[in-house]
Formats: C-alpha cells, sequence, structure tokens
C-alpha cells in the first residue's frame, strides 16, 4: 500500500469508527448550567411554557391581515399534530377541546341548588336561543353541553396579563402602536427540531412573520448548530487539502504519519466522554477536535527536534501547562464546555503517550528532514510586540466577565429586536414557579390559592379552576337531584338540544384524572404540577419568597447562575496562572525564561483584543473562555522557543523547534479558522478568540522570544 | 332431476364476454349521458327554486333603491330556527326596531320577549346582548372578531337592510316567479364571507322585508317573520332603553 493508500485508510477508517461508535447528540441540552437545569425542566415538562408567539409585521403601514388570515388557516390544520391552539380568526372553535374538558366538570365546580330551579330551566331556554344565531358547529357543541356558557368564566379565569395588553383586531391580536399582528399558539410538546420544522416552514414562507418564544428560539439555534457544523466540516476538509498540497510540495509528506497518533487520540477521547457523557455533542467533536490537534504540536516538535534530548523535556512541560488550562475550565458552569474539556483532557493526555511512545519505538519513521520554515524576523517587530503585550495587560484588565445567557441563543438582530418588544409588554411582571409531585398538588394548591388571594398576587394554579376534593364530592352529587329536576322540568326542545348536558349530570360521577383534564394541561407535567405567582413589584416578590421559599424565579435563576459564573472565573483564571507560572518557576528557575515562556500567551491576547476594538467584538464570557484555551497552549510554544535558547541548544535544534512552531501554529491557525465563519454566537466568539489568539501566539513567539535570544543563538 | 322448465345457464366465452362488456359500457355512457342531459339540470333547477336568472346590478338597484332610504320600522317578529340533526325547533318572539341611517349604515334592535326576555342590538360597531333575567350584559366589537364571526353574527343585518351595492358584490340575486309576494333568492359568491349557502327573502307590498329564510350547513335553517310593521321608532319600556340607545 503506498503512502496515499495509508492515509486514505486510516483517514476513513477514523472517521467511520467514530461515527458508528460514538453516540452523537445535537440538543441543546448541554447549553443550560445546573443553575437553570430547573426551569430546562420546567419549560420541556409543562406546557404553559410551550406557549409561542408568530409576530406579523406590519406592510405599508397597516395591519396585514391578509397574511394573518392565510397563516391562520394555516396552521389551524396542524392542531392535533404539533399544534394544541391556536388562537386567531375563530377562538372560541380552535379552543374547543379545551372549553369541552372545562364544561364536563361544571358538577364539579357548581352546586345544584333546588331554589333556582326556575332559573336553570329559563337559562336554558334563552341558551337555545342564543344558539339559534349560532351556525357554527363547534361552538354549537360546546353551547350543547355547556348551556350555562360556563366558558365565559374559564375565559376570564385563565387571562393572561401579556397577551391582554394587546387590542383586538378581526381576531387577531394587535399592537396599535407598530401595528404588528399577534397570534399565540401552542405546541403539543416541548421544543424539538421535528416538531417545529413543519410550523417554521409555514411562517417562513412569509417575509414577515416571525416566530418567538421557547420553540422558535430552540429551532433556530438547533438548526444554526447543524449548519455551523456542516459549514466548519467543509472548510476544515478544504484546509485538511490545501496543507497536503503543501506539505507535498515540500517533500514532507511523511509527517502525515504524524496525524496517525491525533486519530488515535480523538477516538480515544470519544470513547472516554461517551462513558462519561453517555453520548458525544456534535459541537465537542467539531471543536474539541480542535484542541485535541494541539497534540501534533508535540509530534511536530518530536519529528523536527528528534536529536534533541530536551524535546519530550519541553513536550512534558507543554502538556503540564496546557492541562492547566484545559482543566479549570472543568468548573465551567456550562456542560457542554465541561464535556469539550473531557475530550481535550482525554485527547491531549493519550496523544502525548502515543506520540512519546511512537517517537521512542519508532522515531526513524517519524523524523522528517529539517527544513527553515519560519518567518523572518523583520525590524520593528518587537515594537509591535510590545504593543499587543501592553494592550494586552490592559484588556485584561477591561475584561467584563458578566455573563448574559441571552448570548448563548442565535438570535438574529431583527428577532432580538422583537423579542425585547414583545416581553418588554409584560413590564416588570416577574414569575415565581412552584414545582410539586401530583400527589400534594390539590392541597398546597389550595392553600397557594388562598394565600395569592389574601395578598392580591396574581395566581395560576389548580385550584385556581378546580375546588378541592371534599367540595367537589358534593357539589357532584347534588346534581344527582339536578338531574331528575332537568329531566322531569325542561322543556323537550332544550332536552334535546342539550343532551349531552343532561347525559353529564346524568351519568355516575367518576371524575377524571388531571392528565386528561384539557384546561389544566398548562400546569401538569407527566409526575409534577406547577402553580405559578406573578410579582408586580418589589412588595410582592419579598411575600412571594418568603412564604415560598422554594418558588422559582426565571429572572432570578439566571442572575444567580451569572453571579456563580462570574465568581467561578475571579478565581479559576488566578489560580489557572499562578500554577503554570509555579510549574515554570520551578522549571526554569530563572525570571526571564519565566517571562518569554508566557510572552506568547500575551501578544495572542493582545492582538485579540486589538481585533475585538477594530472589529467591535464584544469580549464576554464565551471569548474569556476561548482565551483561557489559548493559555493552555501558548504557553507550550513559549516552553519550546525558550526551551530552545535556554538548554544550549545548537542552531539548527533551534531552527527545527521554530519550524515545528511553525507547522503546529498553521495546524492550529487553519484548525481555528472554520469557527470564524459559524453563526452560532458561542461558536464564532469562542472561534475569533482561538483564532486570533493562536495567531498573536505565533508572532510573539517568533518576534518576541527569539530576538530576545538572539545574542545567546549568534 | 327434473330440469324441466328451469333456465340453463352457460358461461359466456371469451369473445362473448367481450362483447358483454361493449354493451355493458355502451349502455353505460347512455345512463350517464342520459343523467348529465336529464338529471344534473333538474338538480341545479331544484337546489335554486323556481327562479329566474340572476338579477343585473341596474335590476337589483332598482328592486332594492328603497332601502337605501333612512328611516325607522318597528313591529313583531317571530323567529324559528330548524336544527335537522337533533330534530328540534326553536321559537322565539318579541319586537324589533331598524334603523337605516343611509345607503350603508343600519342597525338592528331584537327585543326578544318569548320563551325569555333578551334584547339584542347589532350594529356596524359592535353586538351588544342583555339577559335581564341574569342581569349579564356583554358586549363584543365587531373589529375584533374574525372575518368569519363576523358575516356570522351580522348577517341578519345585511340580510334586512337590502343595500343594492352589498347585494351586488356579495350575492347572486334571484326572482322568483311566484307573483303573489316578491321574493328572491340570494347565493353568496363566495361562500367564506357568508355561513350559509342561500337565503329566500320575501317583500311586502311596500318592499320592505316582511320574511327570510336562511339556509344553513347541514340543512339547518333559521327563519324571521316581521308582522304588523311601522314606519316608527319602537315604543319600548324604560327598562329596555339602555340596549336601545347604543342601537341609535
Amino acid at each position: 500500500m503506498n503512502l496515499n493508500g495509508f492515509l486514505k485508510f486510516i483517514l476513513i477508517s477514523a472517521f467511520l469508527t467514530l461515527s458508528s461508535c460514538v453516540r452523537l447528540d445535537e440538543s441543546m441540552r448541554l447549553f443550560f448550567p445546573s443553575e437553570v437545569k430547573e426551569l430546562q425542566f420546567v419549560q420541556t415538562q409543562f406546557p404553559a411554557f410551550w406557549w409561542n408567539f408568530l409576530i406579523i409585521e406590519p406592510k405599508q403601514s397597516a395591519p396585514d391581515i391578509a397574511t394573518a388570515e392565510a397563516l391562520c388557516g394555516a396552521l389551524k390544520s396542524h392542531l392535533d399534530q404539533q399544534l394544541r391552539l391556536v388562537f386567531c380568526g375563530d377562538q372560541v372553535a380552535s379552543a374547543e377541546p379545551v372549553l369541552t374538558s372545562w364544561a364536563k366538570d361544571f358538577v364539579y365546580r357548581q352546586k345544584f341548588d333546588p331554589s333556582q330551579g326556575p332559573q336553570y330551566l329559563a337559562k336554558l331556554r334563552s341558551t337555545a336561543v342564543q344558539a339559534s344565531f349560532i351556525s357554527d358547529k363547534k361552538m354549537f357543541s360546546v353551547l350543547r353541553v355547556d348551556p350555562f356558557q360556563s366558558w365565559q368564566d374559564y375565559l376570564g379565569r385563565s387571562e393572561n396579563n401579556l397577551v391582554s395588553n394587546f387590542e383586538k383586531l378581526n381576531g387577531f391580536l394587535l399592537d396599535s402602536e407598530t401595528g404588528r399582528l399577534i397570534i399565540p399558539i401552542q405546541f403539543q410538546l416541548s421544543p424539538q427540531l421535528e416538531y417545529i420544522s413543519p410550523i417554521l416552514a409555514i411562517s417562513n414562507s412569509y417575509p414577515n412573520v416571525f416566530l418567538i418564544g421557547s420553540h422558535g428560539s430552540t429551532y433556530r439555534n438547533e438548526r444554526q448548530v447543524r449548519e455551523d457544523i456542516k459549514i466548519v466540516s467543509a472548510i476544515g476538509l478544504a484546509v485538511l487539502f490545501l496543507f497536503l498540497i503543501l506539505l507535498v510540495l515540500k517533500s514532507r509528506v511523511n509527517s502525515l504519519f504524524l496525524l496517525v497518533p491525533v486519530a488515535a487520540a480523538l477516538y480515544i477521547a470519544s470513547l472516554v466522554t461517551q462513558a462519561i457523557d453517555g453520548s458525544v455533542h456534535g459541537l465537542t467533536l467539531a471543536f474539541g477536535s480542535g484542541i485535541v490537534g494541539l497534540t501534533l504540536d508535540y509530534g511536530l516538535h518530536g519529528a523536527f527536534g528528534s536529536e534533541s534530548k530536551q524535546t519530550w523535556k519541553s513536550n512534558a512541560i507543554g502538556l503540564l501547562t496546557t492541562l492547566c488550562g484545559v482543566a479549570i475550565l472543568l468548573f465551567s458552569g456550562i456542560p457542554l464546555i465541561r464535556q469539550m474539556m473531557i475530550f481535550s483532557i482525554a485527547g491531549l493526555a493519550s496523544g502525548f503517550i502515543l506520540y512519546f511512545l511512537l517517537f521512542k519505538y519508532f522515531a526513524r519513521y517519524f523524523r522528517i528532514k529539517n527544513v527553515k520554515l519560519f518567518l523572518p524576523l523583520i525590524t520593528g517587530m518587537k515594537f509591535l510586540i510590545l504593543g499587543f503585550v501592553l494592550f494586552g495587560l490592559y484588556g485584561a484588565t477591561q475584561a467584563n466577565l458578566a455573563m448574559d445567557l441571552k448570548k448563548l441563543s442565535f438570535v438574529s438582530e431583527r428577532e432580538s429586536k422583537l423579542m425585547s418588544w414583545f416581553f418588554a409588554k409584560s413590564k416588570n411582571d416577574e414569575a415565581f414557579l412552584l414545582v410539586k409531585p401530583k400527589s400534594e398538588a390539590s392541597e398546597s394548591s389550595a392553600n397557594e390559592f388562598q394565600w395569592s388571594q389574601q395578598h392580591k398576587i396574581s395566581y395560576d394554579g389548580i385550584s385556581k379552576y378546580l375546588p378541592d376534593e371534599n367540595v367537589r364530592n358534593e357539589n357532584s352529587k347534588s346534581w344527582n337531584q339536578g338531574c331528575g329536576f332537568i329531566r322531569g322540568q325542561a322543556d323537550p326542545n332544550s332536552q334535546k338540544i342539550f343532551s349531552p348536558f343532561i347525559e353529564l349530570i346524568c351519568a355516575e360521577k367518576t371524575e377524571s384524572s388531571l392528565d386528561q383534564k384539557n384546561y389544566l394541561n398548562h400546569l401538569v407535567g407527566e409526575n409534577h404540577v406547577l402553580s405559578i405567582f406573578t410579582a408586580r413589584n418589589d412588595q410582592d416578590r419579598i411575600k412571594i419568597t418568603q412564604e415560598f421559599p422554594h418558588a422559582i424565579s426565571l429572572t432570578q435563576s439566571l442572575k444567580k447562575f451569572s453571579v456563580s459564573l462570574e465568581k467561578d472565573l475571579t478565581w479559576m483564571i488566578p489560580v489557572s496562572l499562578f500554577l503554570t507560572l509555579l510549574i515554570l518557576a520551578l522549571y526554569y528557575r530563572d525570571l526571564k525564561a519565566v517571562l518569554t515562556a508566557i510572552l506568547p500567551f500575551m501578544t495572542g491576547l493582545g492582538l485579540y483584543f486589538c481585533v475585538a476594538l477594530v472589529l467591535s467584538l464584544e469580549v464576554d464570557l464565551i471569548s474569556i473562555l476561548g482565551l483561557v484555551m489559548v493559555f493552555g497552549f501558548s504557553i507550550d510554544y513559549g516552553v519550546f522557543s525558550t526551551d530552545a535558547h535556554v538548554f544550549d541548544s545548537n542552531a539548527d535544534e533551534v531552527s527545527g523547534v521554530y519550524t515545528a512552531l511553525t507547522f503546529a501554529a498553521l495546524v492550529n491557525i487553519l484548525g481555528f479558522l472554520p469557527m470564524l465563519f459559524a453563526g452560532h454566537p458561542v461558536l464564532a466568539h469562542l472561534g475569533f478568540a482561538l483564532f486570533f489568539g493562536t495567531l498573536g501566539t505565533y508572532l510573539g513567539t517568533v518576534y518576541g522570544v527569539r530576538p530576545l535570544y538572539e545574542k545567546k543563538v549568534g | 332431476m327434473n330440469t324441466e322448465g328451469s333456465i340453463k345457464v352457460t358461461w359466456p366465452t371469451t369473445t362473448e364476454k367481450s362483447s358483454m362488456n361493449l354493451t355493458k359500457s355502451k349502455m353505460s355512457a347512455v345512463t350517464l349521458s342520459l343523467f348529465f342531459a336529464l338529471f344534473l339540470p333538474f338538480a341545479a333547477y331544484a337546489a335554486t327554486g323556481v327562479e329566474t336568472p340572476s338579477l343585473s346590478p341596474e335590476q337589483i338597484l332598482r328592486e332594492f333603491k328603497h332601502s337605501e332610504k333612512p328611516g325607522f320600522r318597528s313591529g313583531q317578529f317571530r323567529q324559528r330556527k330548524n336544527i335537522k340533526d337533533l330534530d328540534v325547533q326553536i321559537d322565539s318572539s318579541g319586537e324589533f326596531q331598524i334603523k337605516t341611517f343611509g345607503a350603508s349604515k343600519t342597525s338592528i334592535y331584537w327585543n326578544i320577549t318569548k320563551p325569555d326576555p333578551l334584547q339584542i342590538c347589532i350594529n356596524d360597531q359592535g353586538i351588544v346582548m342583555n339577559n335581564p333575567q341574569s342581569g349579564k350584559k356583554s358586549k363584543y366589537k365587531l373589529n375584533e372578531l374574525s372575518q368569519s364571526q363576523h358575516a356570522g353574527l351580522t348577517k341578519i343585518l345585511q340580510l334586512v337592510h337590502l343595500n343594492p351595492k352589498k347585494l351586488t358584490n356579495d350575492f347572486n340575486v334571484a326572482k322568483s316567479n311566484d307573483t303573489s309576494e316578491k321574493s328572491f333568492s340570494l347565493i353568496p359568491k363566495e361562500k367564506k364571507n357568508y355561513d350559509f349557502t342561500r337565503t329566500e327573502i320575501t317583500l311586502d307590498q311596500k318592499k320592505d322585508v316582511s320574511k327570510v329564510r336562511i339556509f344553513e350547513a347541514g340543512d339547518d335553517t333559521l327563519e324571521f317573520e316581521f308582522f304588523q310593521t311601522n314606519n316608527k321608532p319602537l315604543r319600548t319600556a324604560k327598562n329596555d332603553l339602555t340596549i336601545l340607545k347604543e342601537c341609535n
């Protein structure tokens, strides 16, 4: 088998093995930190959070009723499939299952009062007359089971503060200031791409329509991640191809053998990650591979400096300092970052061991003929390097560690504006969520409802709709007498029209379970029930948190997460820096050597901050996490180059180290390049930090470390 | 076995079979042609009643010009809804007032007295319903409702006003051949705008609507009959004024 065949075999085998053995995860599960896990649970369990809103922008400054009507019709064709409720057009008709379910529990809510007998009969006749004006079959069927029209009571109880802020126009919610129409839709299931796609296909066919809400956001993020992975893979393959051409042109094709341990390290990293997390996220595989690819630095360093005894000592120190930077991120609050770090540590460690063993026993196969491939010294570059260092130091003091979770989400500027506008309608209302097991639902909800009424705090919970069990039993029994009365006294027409209602009151009373009560659906999960308190001011907030300390506030949880992460970073970064400096100090026992070893990191930092300033990039937590990764490997560059000068290497050995670093930097820079094209903010921010951090690191190595020791080399 | 008088049955040969099929298919074609030629026109004729072809816009204007005049019309009404599936008739009656403000604006007030009191006012702004027994008053703004709900709730308003422009735009109007009464059939041009398939309207000698019969989906019908009418505002009890004011 020739070399090309062998390489093809290795690469194809690695990809096939990875794809067949590794369980890929593309969900957003790992994006959420533990502090917001409860909120994530609530959002996936309870349909109350499955409401989304289609915003229809006006056309020629007027509400676009035509689009709204077309959209409404198309959405309603998905009722009972992807959608549970669609509020547009004939709203009562679309809510028929909910209203019918509400009507069926009338006997549990209301007690039959024999003294009101004539009034009951009059109501039946009156509703029959009203029904004669109605030709909508669905509405008529609701009236047949609900002759006392208790559905109006349900609409009053379930009124949403956010929705009631809008006016109504032709069956749609209207914001009269902007002319935007709003269609609230409730999905059948928690956010999952396959359920959302058909609905998004409808809304995407209208350029002035946007879906906002948890499902819309999930769709956009997952779609973007998938697209990013496609782009990254395509660019990555193109880069690999170009790199191969370069090696062929430089007659260093045997260096491709060095990719074998990287492929093996990737495989080991995937298995370790899967053993710990159960699956490997697509992003971990895409970007963790970039980090594991850094092990190639050790291979290249070994290949170009195979004669030097110092090579593997430098590699070991490099690995140790890299692990310092990477391992500290294991404490990150974001599970995806933690998974990437597990993947990276496993990959870096196994890659290092594999290279060490290969060079120990098969060095001759991997040795690469030395070639001087590094940038020439340029007069004045030291000033630029000094500038980078100073800018890096300045930028480090200015970096904002505050975390805004919204930045983890992929949202276009237009959508972001729409969401801010829409949710600003809820003013300062803050929802407090209380989750309890179903077994405790009835009793605790009754107390909560009573408390909320006493304190005039808006409440949505089971007891808002359903009295306690004793009252329900008493009420339902009373309708045994009610049945006899209606059957005996109601006129034949009423008996025919309202036969579904009469059947209901006369049937043996076996109450449906909470799951079967469609009108409570938004508050009932698989094993838990939900209560929602809405605080309108600080006093309400204090009252709620004092009475119900376990109530979770979405806003507060996100703030807590941000604060705890900020606290984590304020110790992670200094500890990482201290550990690295300690290792370097113990290794060199020389201040200049320690400083030159960290110089490439400072230039990397400086270049990134310069680019961020020029391109108006926001230096956020994600970029800082990227810079922590740059810190990990930039110390390798500093150590390798400093070692080459400090430990009396000859000119060829020094040249070999810089050539190795050039190759390594080229591989890294090209490896991180695809991330610059990612549309998802997490990946793009990480990409900018890694790409420019690496470039700056390389420039710092060649134009910072080298000139400082040039006299010695000479 | 005695086979006398029995019919001997033999299976046809392949050639016979094909000739039989040919004969059958010819027969089918003839039957089908007859069906199309005779039955369908008859069915269409039956469906639309004994009517002359649709009136032209000029004819509609001539027949219904009268309805554009501002003024009052009040009197008694009887209403009957037939629900075919349930085999039920819902009867109600009371007094009414129709106020015409001009060519395109009108309001209608129903004071239902039987079987139980219920007052309804419909105008171009909305619908107000008052149930004196329960004391419940409900208001619906028409511009808040969907087009179909809007059309469903205001159909009576449209049908008793008979604005010529609206009739021309929305309906195919045909005149009945019955000479004793002046009656018209209205078929909506676009089904989505109206929740009925056809309406029959009968005018009295003053060219005012005296009877409306609406044919809804599922063969349900809704009928109104107006009688003892005059061209004055309705005289009503003080208690009923609240709703009536909203109609004026």
